[in-house]
């Protein structure tokens, strides 16, 4: 949902006082190791602990931002993000409730494009090496079911997915296979740049119920910039002018 | 706040520390004993009103020497105590934090500040922010 700017004062320059949130901290080498309820951290100044505790951290410095932004601060211009907070707080601890529902499989290292914020260490596209066995599949499908969670999302990720179109359906076919078996509900999703989806791909994510799931990096323009070697047709004009994805488009695609 | 004793033994294997339970309260000095347990044979006794006693005697395998034993124990100490400052300081937040992530409802998230939805679909009569939002 689109939203408005805030008013002119929720800006201010400098919040009059500031409000402590639950973190842990331990000496750390030189440094003050600082982890807050969600688990996220900052590796912070000596001293940080006891200034936060009496309230002299400087609220105009770069160090009270990051207090602020990892949430071991607040502020009256910040009491939305505990809301951010608690929604971290609980996926940390969703596990607790039912055992791990997410299970990402990496079918291939593979990816043809270089996207310079990419997590992955990616390799050429032709080394087949890299991609995943039958054996790590079948092995991985049988882990994830023991989870004693009763709903699982097999999340089939890479490199790009789809270089290793056959080893997803692999997977698909095994993991609903096992899902009638253990009487598990199974969610099914690929990450996919959607660069090299075929026809015939889409086709059978619609009709095998696979969610897609894809980003944008704005404008073509900007989409383009974020990796040298990809162009917008080459992404989301690409599958777009597929015949098969302009049924599909409106099925199951999330935009990310 | 504190004094060291050290003992007349040869080796200084062991040593004394009186400290004010205005300072570190005596859950924070069991704290800090525990983590100095791997090092050191520790024991805590009261010395008079509001003030503790540690005995240290130190193992053979600890890597930290006793010149250095007072500044350490009282750095982790003082550690500790900081860290019973937070617990209290945060708890009220924290139980809201954790009754706000797991609520069921959702009936604890509070709705931001600032109105929501896009200008041009709001001024349409029948557009989806109307419907949704800024009842």
């Amino acid at each position: 949902m689109a939203r408005s700017f805030y008013p002119p004062e929720a800006f201010s320059p400098r919040p009059s006082q500031f409000f402590l949130l639950p973190f842990r901290f331990t000496r750390f080498n030189d440094q003050e190791l600082l982890v807050n309820e969600a688990g996220e951290f900052l590796l912070a100044p000596k001293g940080t602990a006891r200034g936060l505790v009496d309230g002299t951290i400087d609220t105009t410095s770069a160090l009270y931002k990051d207090l602020k932004a990892k949430h071991f601060a607040y502020d009256d211009t910040s009491s939305p993000l505990l809301d951010v907070l608690a929604t971290k707080i609980r996926t940390k601890y969703d596990h607790l409730d039912g055992g791990t529902k997410l299970h990402i499989f990496v079918v291939t290292l593979r990816c043809e494009h270089s996207c310079h914020y990419c997590q992955v260490s990616r390799q050429t596209a032709s080394k087949d090496e890299f991609d995943m066995s039958r054996e790590t599949a079948d092995r991985s499908i049988s882990l994830m079911f023991d989870s004693p969670a009763s709903h699982v999302t097999l999340e089939l990720q890479g490199g790009e997915p789809l270089l290793a179109f056959e080893m997803i359906q692999y997977i698909v076919s095994g993991a609903k296979e096992q899902a009638e078996v253990r009487r598990k509900t199974l969610n099914l999703v690929v990450t996919t740049n959607l660069a090299c989806a075929t026809d015939e791909m889409l086709l059978y994510f619609r009709d095998e119920g696979v969610k897609v799931s894809t980003s944008l990096d704005g404008p073509a323009f900007l989409h383009n910039k974020t990796a040298p070697d990809r162009v917008m047709t080459a992404t989301s004009g690409r599958s777009m002018e597929s015949s098969a994805a302009a049924s599909y488009w409106d099925m199951t695609m999330s935009l990310r | 706040m504190e004094q060291q004793r050290e003992s007349s033994l040869p080796h200084k294997t062991t040593a004394s520390l009186r400290i004010s339970n205005e300072v570190v309260s005596v859950d924070a000095l069991l704290k800090t004993c525990y983590w100095f347990s791997r090092d050191f044979f520790c024991d805590v006794q009261k010395d008079g009103p509001g003030f503790s006693l540690v005995s240290l005697k130190r193992k053979d395998s600890s890597p930290i020497q006793m010149e250095e034993l007072r500044d350490t124990f009282m750095n982790h100490a003082l550690d500790f105590a900081l860290r019973e400052r937070v617990t209290a300081k945060t708890a009220d937040i924290r139980d809201i934090l954790l009754a706000k992530a797991f609520s069921e409802s959702g009936v604890l998230e509070d709705r931001p500040e600032g109105v929501f939805g896009d200008p041009i679909e709001e001024a349409k009569s029948d557009g989806m922010f109307k419907i949704l939002g800024n009842s």
